[in-house]
């Protein structure tokens, strides 16, 4: 049971790494966004303190918000030379600690603006939010609690010391009173709900990337084992198909061997042989014919059957290729002394089938007709009905009871009089149905014993 | 050995029975016929006498044994037409290009006289 376990393995390995994959792509994310950030926070100042009567010190912050673009340039040069690095481990830690650098870098500056511009009168302490989502989707649990920890340690550290008078308050809003901003009450207010609103934020952040992180594990792993199932599959299906190449050719070698010696025998040393001897041998030779007939239709069968074998579908004329097999055929009606004919009343659309197969089909209802039938004729006529062309082989041979018409496309199955006079597998007519219907077409029968039968079979037009 | 007149086949078959019934319907027919079992003693023979004309079992110690010995004796330098001996179920199985492979034709086992004798003669010109 060692296999599942290295599976297991290799699953992980390659959650793993699906991971790291996706934690690079989102530091470039990061990398290209804080372009974005820049431009917003120096314009943010710019236009708002252009609009508002604000107290606030424009160029200071200007030169603060520097701090964003310059910090970025060294993260995206520092991100170039990582992706260069082929030491996977060492890669891994250091975009690791690169996207932890990032964020807290982040929470220092965006304190340090919101400081300098009002503290505890300035509203964008909400833009914290923005980066704790963003600390649960790139990092650990662990690490995006470390950050959130760090955001609301930097916000109440400068509450604390605004208030307590050791850093000194830079004024943002000419109508806000100190005895509002400064009350130690709204300080402590203002804290309880930064520090609930940062943990909670993060708090959710994390349940859901952890969620989201657990399907995709099991996406992948779902995956993994499909693709293994597949490949699996594949094989077996590989190894059948060549075991029923290997089986057929070790049953037909021998098979083989005796016909051709018992042809040697009868005509090589032919003038040799008593006449009963020389009857023997022949029918032994045409008992061994059938059975190698027997071996390939059986083998065929069996290939046909499987459940993922495919027709070769293209558009078939069926016109030429009947003209073409009552040409191989007319020679044998003609020593019966049978008439052969073909009829096609209307135009004929092509129909959608494996060239091969299809031929088969044809040639094993017609050759059956010939076979079977010792005066009159066989007749092949097909027409064009609704999507399908229906081809209909009508013979007046010895024809079938209604019993007979029950089984007669089951396996081996042979009907009384065929058995009695004519040499033949059972299999032939099995393989026709297993192929019509493998074409989404249907074959149907009619007969009466004595007069003769009819086969009609509908193939699916192109 | 051959006579002058005589044409000469080589039979390479891994089936005793099948080259021994090859054998008799070749040398009924006035033919001189030498056997190999396998790829090697028959590229040997090939290489050795080269034959008028060759008959090459395809499946043998492997699936495309015959269309190997067939390209090394046409590379040994030996022109005689190489038939190929095997069914034509066989080939399409395993989808191989009679044709593309270079064989002068194909013979179905089980082999009957009156397909192989007309062939060969055929493939050597005669009457």
């Amino acid at each position: 049971m060692t296999e599942p376990v290295s599976i297991k393995n290799r699953t992980i390995n390659k959650i793993r790494l699906i991971h790291q994959a996706e934690l690079v792509e989102r530091l470039g994310w990061l990398i290209r966004v804080r372009w974005l950030a820049a431009i917003g926070v120096s314009s943010t100042i710019l236009v708002a303190t252009a609009i508002f009567d604000l107290l606030v010190d424009r160029n200071l912050l200007l030169l603060i918000s520097c701090a964003i673009p310059l910090c970025n340039i060294v993260y995206y040069f520092y991100f170039k030379w990582l992706l260069t690095r082929k030491d996977l481990a060492a890669r891994c830690w250091r975009v690791a600690f690169l996207a932890n650098t990032q964020i807290s870098v982040d929470l220092v500056i965006l304190i340090i603006l919101i400081y300098t511009s009002g503290g505890a009168e300035n509203l964008f302490f909400f833009y914290f939010i923005f980066h704790m989502i963003i600390a649960s989707i790139l990092l650990s649990t662990t690490a995006s609690y470390l950050q959130a920890t760090l955001a609301v340690l930097l916000f109440n550290l400068m509450l604390l010391f605004e208030g307590l008078g050791l850093l000194p308050h830079h004024r943002l809003f000419p109508f806000f009173e100190e005895s509002i901003y400064g009350h130690p009450v709204f300080l402590l207010g203002l804290s309880a709900v930064f520090t609930s609103t940062i943990y909670l934020s993060v708090y959710m952040a994390t349940s859901i990337t952890r969620r989201l992180r657990m399907r995709e594990e099991e996406l992948i792993q779902l995956k993994d084992s499909l693709e293994e199932t597949n490949r699996e599959l594949r094989e077996l299906h590989e190894y059948r198909s060549h075991f029923i190449l290997k089986v057929e050719h070790e049953l037909k070698a021998p098979l083989a061997a005796i016909e051709s010696l018992i042809a040697v025998i009868l005509t090589s040393f032919t003038e040799t042989l008593a006449p009963k001897v020389k009857e023997l041998l022949s029918r032994a030779e045409k008992r061994s014919h059938v059975l190698l007939e027997m071996i390939r239709e059986l083998l065929e069968l069996s290939r046909i059957q499987t459940a993922d074998y495919r027709f070769d579908l293209k558009p078939l004329s069926l016109e030429s290729m009947l003209n073409r097999l009552l040409g191989i055929l007319r020679s044998q009606a003609e020593d019966k002394s049978l008439s052969l004919e073909l009829n096609f009343p209307g135009s004929l659309p092509q129909v959608l089938g494996d060239e091969k197969a299809i031929e088969q089909v044809l040639m094993n209802l017609l050759s059956n007709s010939l076979k079977y039938t010792e005066s009159g004729g066989v007749n092949v006529r097909a027409v064009h009905e609704e999507g399908f062309v229906k081809v209909t082989v009508t013979d007046t041979g010895i024809g079938m009871s209604e019993e007979e018409l029950q089984m007669i496309f089951e396996e081996f199955y042979r009907g009384e009089k065929a058995k009695e006079n004519y040499e033949g597998t059972g299999l032939g007519l099995s393989i026709v149905k297993e192929i019509v219907e493998g074409h989404g077409g249907r074959i149907e029968v009619e007969s009466t014993p004595g007069k003769g039968s009819q086969f009609m079979v509908w193939l699916p037009t192109a | 050995m051959a006579t002058s007149e005589q044409k000469l086949v080589l039979v390479i078959d891994d089936d005793k029975d099948i080259m021994e019934a090859i054998k008799i319907m070749l040398e009924t027919e006035g033919f001189a016929v030498e056997t190999a079992l396998n790829r090697k003693v028959g590229l040997e023979k090939a290489t050795g006498n080269c034959p008028d004309l060759i008959l090459v079992d395809m499946m043998m110690e492997t699936v495309d044994a015959g269309a190997k010995v067939a390209e090394d004796i046409k590379n040994s330098g030996c022109k005689a037409p190489i038939l190929l001996l095997s069914s034509i179920s066989d080939a399409t199985s395993y989808n191989l290009d009679i044709n593309a492979m270079g064989f002068a034709g194909s013979i179905q086992k089980p082999v009957m006289p009156s397909v192989l004798i007309p062939l060969i003669k055929q493939k050597l010109g005669m009457k």
